[in-house]
């Protein structure tokens, strides 16, 4: 498999070819490693360059993969890797289709809130058709006993609320739209 | 309603014959005597499983309640019995008096322990089960209601010459009666829910304008996690420590503090790291504010363990603040300095033994410090990170203690505070802990969700942090700093693009190749394997 990864501003291009009996040909930006990995699932103990590396692995946006808003099961995406406690954040994108880094989202046009992380919406500050601001709280959901208010992107007029208060949604459901 | 097997009741642990001679026993008949044989813990996750070690310990049987989310808990396993007492949310579960005081009748439980959060502090709760002739494991109803309003307290602190931090006596204020006081003492104020704490309902408003809508929001934060939305005001002081002194009283008038914990580091008034004792206080001053505190707890006929609040300003002076009617989630950090173990203390004092401890042998040893591990992002403005624990591997070694419940596989749900573990270190003094916190806090793996430890990995590495310098501000001023270290680009990154790769190709291979290439199964590639090994020399 080949990759593009990006770790904050650093990008790698990365190939990955399984050998079996945990054993990997890794290339990086040209230069090839032989790697072992061992362990089994999210906690790879991997031998690089003769020293053992730990390192936690986890898909970003949950295990539960594939739930609402969610990245399906693929090869790219966001990883969260923990090494000897220090946490990273690494993007994999497929290198023949590489993407440019996102353009800042243009608030033309109507806009949809979508819910960031799962929680519980506990109520609304507003009625659907009523004008807002930039950063007027919207609606209030949930999480973990703390309440966090959702704000409105950009001025202009509440429409489609998608959610009842009380009920309990996930990361990525649509809320409600500003235009 | 899910029981696991429990051995036939042993009771008589409090019955048991002495083998020492009659005129060698101490004076049997104690005025408050009342057995335990049997606790009912009614909370969750690491309270409830530090409680039933303490039950274990002394000969007593625990039990605990569960909602549907904690079915499978470490606290369900190892109690004596489980029941079922609802569904996952707090309001239908946790909360839920009668179904709480039907299971520890069904258990025959003798008295209940509430733990930290949910009922702790409710006056009514306790009442209830005194009703239901459960022993409550905490302060008497009414004790807790005055320390709940401050009025005592207050009128005692000022005969004592200590400030006290202008607030509204009235814990159920109205939005027009804080908006009042919030003009009078002048902003910022903050608003508190009158049923707990743990910055739970809590809200500091700058300016009238925000007064309503946090005033809703705290209401209904205080709702759902204590069942009662009753909130207060209090002016709001910056630039200062929280120090707190943990007090222990029994039934026969006896009561001592356990010296300081010191609690600045806080977010959004959560507090984050504890230690015991504090930088801030001389042999002196701790002997003062325990005299005070002690003072307190007499006049309002405080009985079991509590703590009382206080700020420090800049100059040292301390302001009171409350009184905390229950167990503390920083409780363990004077049990390792005091060598004390709070919990049982307050089962012991529950059941009617009087304090064999003595103001003079409490001296703090060394020193202890708490990281409270919470499942939040730190690098994104600690935003809860509910999920499934895939991996888990927690510190140990010397001078290293960890409170918690949690184990692989565990559902960290969205319905519950986000602290799923405490972890701490004791040293011979501040810098030997720290480093040991330090070394535990590498050691600790969780995969699945995001922790506060990379928070809590830079925090223990930053000048001010390691100096004391500490505030209640002392967080939001530390994390622009701390931010780096909390998503790390640093020189190991080729290293996490590469497992990053493996993991991924692994994940995304593996099935596609049993899909693809069915071919011989893993038995007959074995067999063939071993024919071809069974023909070659040996060595090659």
């Amino acid at each position: 498999m080949r990759y593009l990864a990006r770790v904050g501003e650093k990008e790698f291009r990365i190939e990955v070819a399984p050998r079996g009996g945990g054993r990997f040909t890794v290339s990086l930006d040209g230069k090839t490693r032989e790697i072992e990995r061992r362990g089994d699932g999210a906690v790879l103990w991997l031998s690089i360059d003769g020293q053992a590396r730990e390192a936690a692995v986890v898909r970003e946006g949950g295990t539960a993969g594939g739930g609402n808003g969610r990245p399906a099961p693929g090869a790219q995406g966001e990883w969260a890797v923990v090494l000897a406690g220090r946490p990273y954040s690494v993007t994999l994108l497929d290198p023949e289709r590489r993407q440019g880094a996102p353009a800042p989202p243009v608030l033309e046009g109507p806009v949809e809130v979508r819910a960031i992380m799962p929680g519980k919406i506990t109520a609304f500050l507003v009625k659907e058709g009523q004008e807002v601001r930039s950063g007027q709280g919207v609606l209030v959901v949930e999480a973990m006993k703390m309440e966090n208010e959702l704000l409105a992107p950009k001025d202009g007029r509440v429409t489609r609320i998608r959610v009842r208060p009380g009920e309990t949604v996930e990361a990525g459901a649509a809320l409600f739209t500003v235009e | 309603m899910k029981t696991t097997s429990r051995p036939a009741r042993k009771r008589g642990g409090a019955r048991r014959a002495s083998r020492r001679p009659a005129a060698l026993r101490r004076p049997a008949p104690r005025p408050h005597l009342r057995p335990i044989g049997r606790v009912l813990i009614a909370n969750r996750g690491e309270i409830a499983l530090r409680v039933l070690r303490a039950c274990r310990e002394m000969g007593i049987s625990p039990v605990v309640v569960y909602s549907e989310a904690d079915r499978d808990s470490l606290p369900v396993r190892l109690a004596d019995a489980a029941f079922r007492i609802g569904d996952a949310p707090a309001a239908s579960s946790y909360l839920d008096v009668d179904a709480i005081l039907r299971a520890a009748r069904a258990a025959r439980a003798d008295a209940v322990h509430p733990g930290y959060g949910f009922l702790a502090e409710n006056p009514g709760f306790a009442r209830a089960c005194e009703a239901a002739s459960l022993t409550f494991i905490g302060p008497p109803p009414e004790a807790m209601r005055l320390m709940g309003d401050k009025v005592e307290a207050r009128r005692l602190m000022e005969k004592r010459g200590v400030p006290v931090i202008p607030g509204l006596l009235d814990r159920a204020a109205d939005t027009a009666t804080i908006a009042v006081f919030a003009r009078q003492s002048g902003y910022p104020v903050m608003l508190k829910a009158a049923a707990g704490g743990g910055g739970k309902g809590m809200r500091v408003v700058r300016r009238e304008a925000d007064l309503e809508s946090a005033v809703r929001a705290a209401r209904s934060e205080a709702k759902a996690s204590f069942g009662d939305d009753g909130i207060y005001a209090e002016k709001f002081m910056e630039n200062v420590r929280h120090i707190e002194i943990q007090v222990l009283a029994d039934a026969h008038g006896n009561a001592v503090h356990l010296g300081e914990r010191e609690c600045s580091v806080q977010r959004r008034h959560q507090k984050l790291v504890e230690e015991a004792p504090s930088v801030a206080l001389r042999p002196a001053d701790r002997a003062r504010l325990g005299e005070i505190a002690l003072e307190v707890v007499r006049a309002c006929g405080y009985r079991n363990a509590g703590t009382v609040e206080f700020l420090l300003d800049a100059k040292g002076r301390p302001y009171f603040m409350e009184v905390n009617a229950r167990i503390q989630v920083e409780h363990p950090v004077t049990e390792l300095v005091t060598g004390v173990d709070l919990v049982r203390a307050q089962i012991a004092i529950a059941r009617g033994d009087a304090l064999r401890l003595r103001q003079d042998q409490l001296q703090p040893r060394g020193w202890a410090i708490e990281c409270r591990i919470l499942a939040e992002d730190p690098a994104n403005g600690f935003r809860p990170s509910p999920g499934r624990i895939l991996a888990l591997r927690l510190p140990a070694g010397p001078g290293i203690r960890v409170d918690t419940a949690l184990q692989a596989g565990d559902e960290i749900s969205l319905h519950y505070d986000a602290l799923i573990a405490k972890l701490l270190a004791w040293g011979p003094d501040r810098n030997e802990a720290i480093a040991r916190l330090r070394r535990a806090v590498d050691e600790f793996l969780v995969a699945g969700i995001r922790t506060t430890l990379p928070f809590d990995r830079a925090l223990l590495s930053d000048p001010d942090f390691v100096a004391g310098r500490l505030d209640i501000g002392f967080v939001d001023r530390v994390m622009p700093r701390l931010s780096g270290a909390l998503q790390e680009t640093g020189p190991d990154a080729e290293i996490a693009a590469i497992a990053a790769a493996v993991r991924a190709t692994e994940e995304t291979s593996s099935p596609a190749y049993r899909e693809a290439a069915p071919g011989p199964g893993p038995w007959s590639l074995a067999g063939r394997r071993a024919q071809m090994e069974a023909r070659l020399p040996r060595g090659q």
